[in-house]
């Protein structure tokens, strides 16, 4: 993910800052500890499709 | 102007994901000469930061990053994967990789406070309810920089005098019928929303033709 674009990205629950796991394929908030898919190169930054960090079903 | 039928976002989110071909062959044609106008009136500099939220089939966005330099990135969002995949053909098929998309919610952006020099967003609104619009304008100037251009496009009508026969329709057909073949759309005049959300220089240029429409653009010096 571009380093430029990355700076302008926040949670959109929070508005806090994201962090962008590589390997994972997903950008994640720690604050709300969800962590957001990348599909397809497509972030999908909807709540409902977010995974819960250290929960194995979807939110 | 009567308010949108209480379908839930998830239900429109399916329903365009689902028709994202049909949609971008049949309705999005008719839409074409609307945006170019609307984004005409948006004044887009080659260096402008520009977001466009609900980008469907992606000719809009096609458009705008015609506009913008080569190494600049134009953002798009939509809530439909399969509208974001269109639009991506879109862009590509005629040599353009200055965008960058993502699916998500209007009501909730990803993106900091004070990010972009326009936002442009088309026929969205049309099928939002009222109680909806204050959070969306207040999300939209939220991330436009103080100064920041604002451009709306809607399915609307000249004014607000009396009910028009789209609308009776709107109001009585079937719920499936509405959603689904009408896309939930109904005619909306967004000027006073845009206004209370805090929205300075609010202007509206009306636009007749086979989607009556209005354009809407007005100045980001929104309320922290």
């Amino acid at each position: 993910m571009d380093k430029k674009l990355l700076e302008i990205l926040v949670c959109p629950l929070c508005k806090g800052p994201l962090h962008y796991d590589k390997d994972a394929s997903e950008l994640i908030c720690n604050a709300d500890r969800l962590a957001f898919p990348i599909r397809d190169d497509i972030p999908v930054m909807l709540e409902e499709e977010a995974r819960r960090i250290g929960d194995e079903t979807p939110v | 102007m009567i308010d949108a039928r209480p379908f839930e976002p998830k239900q429109i989110r399916r329903a365009y994901d689902r028709r994202s071909w049909l949609y971008g062959k049949l309705v999005a044609p008719f839409e074409f000469r609307n945006h170019r106008r609307a984004i005409d009136r948006a004044k887009i500099r080659p260096a402008d930061k520009v977001l466009e939220v609900a980008v469907g089939p992606g000719r809009a966005l096609l458009e705008i990053v015609k506009r913008i330099d080569r190494d600049n990135v134009a953002l798009g969002v939509d809530a439909a994967p399969g509208m974001l995949a269109i639009a991506r053909h879109t862009l590509a098929a005629v040599g353009y990789d200055n965008f960058d998309l993502r699916e998500g919610d209007a009501r909730r952006l990803d993106f900091d406070n004070d990010t972009f020099d326009v936002l442009y967003n088309a026929y969205m609104l049309d099928l939002i309810p009222f109680a909806d619009m204050p959070g969306i304008l207040a999300e939209f100037c939220r991330v436009l920089k103080p100064g920041g251009r604002l451009v709306l496009l809607n399915m609307s009508k000249k004014d607000d005098e009396r009910v028009s026969w789209y609308e009776r329709l709107y109001e009585k057909l079937p719920a499936s019928f509405v959603l689904n073949v009408m896309g939930s759309c109904r005619p909306v005049l967004m000027g006073e929303f845009v206004e209370e959300a805090g929205f300075e220089n609010v202007e509206r240029e009306f636009l007749g033709g086979v989607i009556p429409s209005e354009i809407i653009t007005a100045g980001a010096w929104c309320p922290d």
